[in-house]
């Protein structure tokens, strides 16, 4: 088992950014933080870890990939937010607010519309894996990571281009029928 | 990592050039690219692509931390820059929520201990298990990794089990708090004794002192009996009484107190004072020897010839803890006092006693008249003034003030006397 002492500087050394990619990953800070606190526990449990960071992002990952499938609580949880975040753009008296609310909204779409692997591996590349720790945490060749972070980073901005530009037409269309 | 062998003609793969913008090729792999670039204008414009989507994807992936309250304000320093930059670090910040699951993972640490320990576990162990969670019939077989362990959920029972054995819920043999005995009210018998004494008491005090002295004399000694001879009689029954219903007031009030001369004596303690030294000693107008009869009740006391004659001075006194006693002359004109020593039959102490001069004096005042007109004599009174003895000429001291008795008493000479406890005379 993982000395305490040595638990304790793991934690402080990756909860934070396992929660940030966590919660860039579902959406919701308390999910995040909840799979954090499940990794960290089976990181307790084992006797020797290697390769800390790419090992505890890889539990997380996958702690991620099992629970989204076998609970689709949470799906339907993002759906409410991801409408409540659209009603909160739309009440939003602040244009910058609304503007800020969209992007975060597009953002997401664009994010969730990445293949999973890809988007792991984007997230963990913004949270300083190098091409090695994300090839060990996702089990990928370290020659393929470079191929599927500039595939991840064209789709997601394919992809956010796209919706915004979808809402920025929308909300051209609704300019026109209010003027009408 | 990354083809070494890559030469300025051949393009590289656009995920090569992300590698090297992300800073993962070796030396000599990002020197060829390098040297590509600058001599490639169709490559030189896909670094640029590369460049921008790695910024893009890096300000979308942000976005999702733009949380308006509920997510806190995550750092924005990230983006892979060419030669080797990696996203910043951010700042760690201690939350209510991180210090609740900090303390979750060290009380799980605990709970663990008594866990069965496992292999070494790496990356590629997680990969295995999760493909084998995977597959159906291992799904079936493996509980699925959830938020709820039933790993960890039977250790925290076990250890539960091991730690708090169940408790037999029965109830105490006696009682957890203590108990107050019960309280028993008994008809209070003296209480109208003691109100009409109390106010028969009330009365005697508005009397003079002097009458109430004499009256004392006249009726003797007071018993119980001495209550229907008047009411410092009276007064004295309802002590009696009130001793006997409350000791433990009684056990208060014997203190050292100091009372005046209109205590009626009860049986009284009696010393014979002498001068030590065989001189003529005078303790205010009385000649050593004579008795000081100490009231056993009270702080008054009565001086007494050698034969027992009253001398009609009365004297307070006072014990210092259960020592000596200090008794303090209570004469007209006189002052004094009179210190016993250590307790026993015959005591060793000194004798003080100063007359205070009492002399004429004029006040004169002057009516505010006019310039013109001699100051006349608008009121002549006479009053009477204490002499100040010559030790007390302090400015600050008021004539006949307490100080300057107090003064004119230390000032006189002390006689050393002693004085042995003898009977107390009949009256």
């Amino acid at each position: 088992m993982v000395p305490p002492d040595r638990l304790a500087a793991l934690f402080a050394q990756y909860h934070a950014p396992l929660v940030r990619f966590l919660t860039r990953r579902l959406g919701d800070r308390d999910w995040a933080e909840e799979v954090a606190q499940e990794t960290f526990v089976r990181a307790m449990r084992q006797e020797t870890i290697t390769s800390e960071r790419s090992w505890i992002f890889a539990v997380a990952a996958n702690l991620v990939r099992d629970e989204a499938r076998r609970d689709a609580r949470h799906r339907r949880r993002l759906e409410l937010l991801a409408e409540q975040a659209k009603a909160d753009a739309v009440v939003e008296p602040e244009p910058t607010s609304m503007e800020r609310a969209a992007d975060r909204a597009h953002a997401r779409r664009a994010i969730d519309a990445l293949a999973e692997r890809d988007r792991d591996a984007l997230l963990m590349k913004e949270e300083g894996l190098s091409y090695e720790e994300i090839a060990a945490a996702l089990d990928l060749s370290v020659g393929s990571i470079g191929t599927t972070l500039s595939r991840a980073r064209r789709r997601l901005m394919e992809a956010y281009e796209a919706l915004r530009d979808e809402g920025t037409g929308a909300q051209r269309t609704a300019g026109m029928m209010e003027r009408g | 990592m990354m083809d070494p062998t890559m030469t300025r003609d051949e393009h590289p793969e656009e995920g090569m050039i992300h590698a090297w913008l992300d800073g993962e090729l070796d030396p000599q792999a990002a020197g060829a690219m390098a040297a590509h670039v600058e001599s490639c204008a169709s490559c030189a414009a896909r670094v640029a692509e590369a460049r921008g989507l790695i910024a893009g994807a890096s300000r979308v992936v942000g976005a999702l931390d733009d949380a308006p309250a509920a997510l806190p304000a995550w750092g924005s320093g990230r983006g892979g820059a060419e030669g080797g930059g990696r996203p910043a670090r951010r700042r760690f910040r201690l939350t209510p929520t991180r210090a609740a699951i900090a303390a979750t993972v060290l009380v799980a640490a605990g709970v663990t201990l008594t866990y069965q320990r496992t292999g070494p576990d790496t990356v590629a162990g997680t990969h295995a298990r999760a493909k084998s969670a995977a597959s159906p019939a291992a799904a079936a077989a493996a509980p699925a990794l959830a938020t709820r362990d039933p790993l960890l959920d039977s250790a925290i029972k076990r250890k539960l089990a091991a730690t708090q054995p169940p408790r037999a819920v029965e109830a105490a043999a006696e009682p957890g708090l203590p108990v107050a005995p019960p309280t028993v009210i008994t008809p209070d018998t003296v209480a109208p004794v003691r109100v009409a004494a109390g106010r028969l008491a009330v009365r005697s005090v508005r009397e003079t002192t002097s009458a109430v002295a004499d009256r004392a004399r006249t009726s003797g000694v007071a018993g119980a009996s001495g209550a229907a001879t008047g009411a410092s009689g009276v007064a004295s029954v309802a002590k009696v009484i009130d001793s006997a219903a409350n000791p433990a007031r009684e056990a208060r009030a014997a203190r050292p107190t100091v009372q005046t001369a209109t205590s009626i004596p009860l049986p009284r303690e009696c010393y014979r004072v002498e001068s030590a030294n065989g001189a003529r000693a005078l303790w205010g107008s009385v000649e050593a020897p004579f008795i000081v009869a100490l009231d056993a009740s009270g702080g008054g006391a009565r001086v007494l010839t050698a034969d027992g004659v009253d001398t009609g001075t009365g004297a307070t006194w006072t014990r210092s803890g259960a020592d000596s006693i200090l008794v303090r002359l209570r004469r007209l004109g006189f002052q004094g006092t009179l210190a016993l020593g250590t307790p026993g039959d015959v005591r060793s102490g000194v004798m003080r006693s100063a007359p205070l001069a009492l002399a004429l004096g004029e006040v004169v005042t002057t009516a505010a008249g006019t310039e013109s007109a001699p100051p006349t004599m608008a009121r002549r009174r006479v009053r009477a003034r204490v002499d100040q003895p010559a030790a007390s000429t302090s400015a600050n001291k008021a004539p006949g003030s307490p100080a300057v008795a107090a003064d004119a008493v230390n000032a006189a000479p002390a006689v050393p006397i002693i004085a042995r406890q003898t009977a107390c005379p009949s009256r």
